[in-house]
């Protein structure tokens, strides 16, 4: 389990970072800073790029997805002429 | 690296807020109301997003018995939380904010243990800065 912890710490920090740094972070001020429209657009993207992954999702996990059918009882036919019962 | 990454995740919380609110980065001034308006929406969706992802990524990982980290009922339960949340914020509708963090207060209360190791900081982490909008 502590190896795949790891992996996964591993595959989320960046995303973490970048979470953490959007929250906490301050605009530098030597950059422009963004337009109406760029901030605009950049929200409709993400938005609609991120209910896409949630239904994605969704949509390949089926909720009560249904029982796996019983498996085949297996019946034993003995030979014609086997003395099975014999011991020696 | 855990180690790490629980230490940068521990320092964040540490340094946020003592009140226990995350407050978003403040918009630049020259935006109109409506794009000031996206650009904290685009802050608060970068937390949840990162929930979902933790939660999905998660549940994709298998333990040695095979069984997924996170399972797939908590994993619908984040996945169906976050549509949601960013549908409710995207509409802003009125309360918003307060739903989705007594929702996600449930969702945390009832996760097993194993997957609140997992999951409970980024809980932290949303839980934050929901109060923070509420």
């Amino acid at each position: 389990m502590n190896s795949a912890l790891v992996s996964l710490a591993l595959q989320e920090a960046p995303a973490a970072i970048s979470a953490i740094k959007a929250l906490f972070g301050k605009q530098n001020p030597s950059e422009p800073p963004p337009s109406d429209e760029q901030v605009i657009a950049a929200y409709r993207t993400a938005f609609q790029s991120s209910l896409d992954k949630d239904e994605q999702w969704l949509a390949s996990h089926p909720e009560d997805a249904p029982p796996a059918p019983p498996a085949p009882a297996v019946v034993e036919v003995p030979a014609a002429g086997d003395n099975a019962g014999s011991v020696e | 690296m855990r180690k790490m990454f629980a230490s940068l995740l521990l320092v964040v919380a540490l340094t946020a807020p003592s009140t226990g609110c995350a407050s978003v980065q403040a918009a630049p001034p020259t935006l109109s109301p409506a794009a000031q308006q996206a650009f904290k929406y685009l802050q608060v969706q970068k937390v949840l997003d990162l929930v979902r992802d933790v939660a999905v990524d998660a549940n994709a990982q298998k333990k040695i018995d095979g069984a997924p980290l996170v399972s797939d009922a908590t994993t619908r339960e984040l996945v169906r939380l976050h549509e949601t949340a960013i549908k409710m914020m995207n509409a802003s509708t009125t309360g918003w904010a307060a739903v989705v963090y007594q929702q996600l207060t449930d969702i945390a209360a009832k996760a097993p243990p194993a997957e609140k190791s997992i999951l409970g900081t980024y809980f932290g982490l949303a839980l934050s800065t929901l109060k923070g909008l509420m």
